[in-house]
């Protein structure tokens, strides 16, 4: 195979031979081994964690906020945790993703979109794993109905490919100046409780109402809850905001990852 | 007399990094370029076996990296022919949890050695290493040593068509040293292309016939091994 590395990019002439793409596949496979190893680690339970950490966070939430409030909406706050969960690790996934130029692989350059390809499988395993503890607890405990189990799996899927997709937009910017994954951290922190991740939108009102309308989160979170048959706002909602977020939320996406070979490229010179 | 073929090209050549740098005028910290390589221009054919040679600094890491696809140049081209592999340091990617076997295993799939392969890989690396019952311990657990064996082992089995290697031809004890040269020379036999980078002047003038010196990111000389030694010795005395 003959290669070409200019300031541009690092391309290959021709079409990969049928062994060629069978490497690639291996090479998948084995930085999302890596990632999933990385995660469990030494620890006897390995990426049980992944499935068990939202179930633990929505029960300390549902305690705290039953000791405050008197009265809370269990469902609904697995469904915001849960998918907030997914919101947060995706996110900030793409933003560090092109830290890790070589997915582990450090004698030869593997393709960008070999590495883009692992962590699309994994942002599908992360999802999954996130989301299936508590979609078992919605089932059986609260008798949340079939379909708004199967809906909850595929909102929490698109929320992870999109948000990898925006965080992936963000990631040079991201690299050049650290502080901003501070930044982010608060900013996240900080919509965990403004946003509605721990009530329904319907609980919300007048300034804190018209901020969340503006908040991407809201519409899924709040589909996820109409379909799961809560109370949900998805029937009063403005279809021209919601479209208008929701477009620019998967351009941006889009956009992250259609660059991120250039963006790989690029850092690979900043110390 | 055989067509000669052309494995590596390199037109004018330079790369900058891009350092971030914090100091007392300047606390929010400043982004600077510093200049790693200088308008090289190169033609490597298939089958030469060549040295880098050159101070600390003066860009031997660099251009390997920059050869195997891992940087971006600033300015200029590079064009290979055939898989490139780069032995930097002396570990290819392998997982601390796992054994020297788990790791040979499933690493040599991913770096495209077939299933029915794998077992005779991983024992050519077993007995090329002489790790004895460490093969099959974690590989977190070994010395630097063991490292370089195992990680040489795995690189030099992949036969790739070039081969840069980064000073690692030093690593493990004088028993492995000798036995990474002998691999070394078959891997040459058989006719792949190697740069390898070194201060070893007596592994450089023993395995290369062409020597590449290189001092602050510029070509100083290139050409027949013993000359350029005897350039890089007069410089550095």
């Amino acid at each position: 195979m003959r290669r070409i590395i200019d300031n541009n990019s690092f391309y290959e002439e021709g079409d990969l031979s049928s062994d060629e793409i069978s490497i690639d596949r291996e090479r998948e496979k084995f930085i999302l081994k890596k990632r999933l190893r990385n995660i469990s680690g030494k620890k006897r339970l390995g990426i049980l964690w992944m499935i068990m950490d939202p179930i633990v966070t929505s029960m300390i939430y549902l305690f705290v906020l039953t000791i405050l409030k008197g009265r809370t909406d269990p469902e609904s706050l697995f469904i915001g945790i849960s998918t907030y969960q997914v919101l947060q690790n995706s996110l900030k996934s793409g933003c560090i993703s092109i830290r890790d130029l070589t997915g582990g692989f450090k004698a030869e350059r593997i393709r960008t979109k070999t590495i883009l390809l692992a962590s699309l499988r994994y942002r599908f395993v992360d999802t999954l794993a996130t989301t299936c503890g508590v979609l078992g607890v919605l089932f059986i405990v609260y008798n949340v109905s079939f379909l708004g189990i199967i809906s909850l799996i595929i909102i929490s899927q698109i929320i992870g490919f999109i948000f990898e997709g925006i965080g992936l937009s963000f990631s040079l910017t991201m690299r050049r100046f650290p502080d901003l994954f501070n930044v982010l951290n608060l900013f996240l922190r900080l919509m965990f409780f403004a946003g509605p991740v721990m009530y329904p939108m319907v609980a919300t009102q007048g300034i804190h109402y018209q901020i969340n309308l503006y908040n991407p989160f809201t519409y899924f979170v709040e589909f996820a809850r109409y379909m799961a048959e809560l109370d949900s706002i998805m029937t009063i909602i403005d279809i021209k905001i919601a479209s208008v977020i929701l477009i620019m939320c998967i351009m941006t996406s889009i956009l992250g990852y259609y660059r991120v070979d250039r963006f790989r490229w690029r850092m690979t010179t900043w110390a | 007399m055989g067509i000669v073929r052309e494995s590596i090209a390199i037109q004018d050549l330079s790369l900058e990094y891009h350092d971030f740098i914090r100091a007392k005028n300047t606390p929010w910290g400043i982004i600077t370029p510093f200049e790693a390589l200088n308008s090289l221009s190169l033609v490597i054919n298939e089958g030469e076996t060549i040295a880098l040679l050159g101070r600390n600094g003066a860009g031997k890491s660099t251009l390997l990296k920059c050869i195997g696809g891992l940087i971006r140049p600033a300015k200029g081209k590079i064009i290979t022919n055939g898989r490139v592999i780069l032995l930097a340091g002396v570990d290819p990617g392998f997982l601390p949890d796992l054994t020297g076997r788990q790791n040979t295993l499933e690493l040599g799939r991913a770096y495209g050695i077939k299933s029915e392969l794998l077992n005779q890989f991983s024992d050519s690396i077993e007995d090329f290493a002489n790790l004895g019952e460490a093969y099959d311990r974690r590989f977190g657990g070994y010395s630097t040593g063991m490292r370089g064996k195992l990680g040489f082992g795995f690189i030099t089995a992949l036969e790739p068509s070039i081969l840069l290697i980064d000073e690692t031809l030093g690593v493990g004890d004088v028993e492995f040293r000798k036995k990474a040269q002998l691999r070394l020379k078959k891997f040459i036999k058989n006719s792949g292309t190697v740069i390898i980078s070194t201060h070893s002047l007596g592994l450089a003038k023993e395995l290369c016939n062409r020597g590449i010196l290189l001092d602050k990111g510029k070509l100083v000389v290139d050409g027949d091994i013993s000359e350029v030694i005897k350039k890089y010795t007069s410089m550095t005395s």
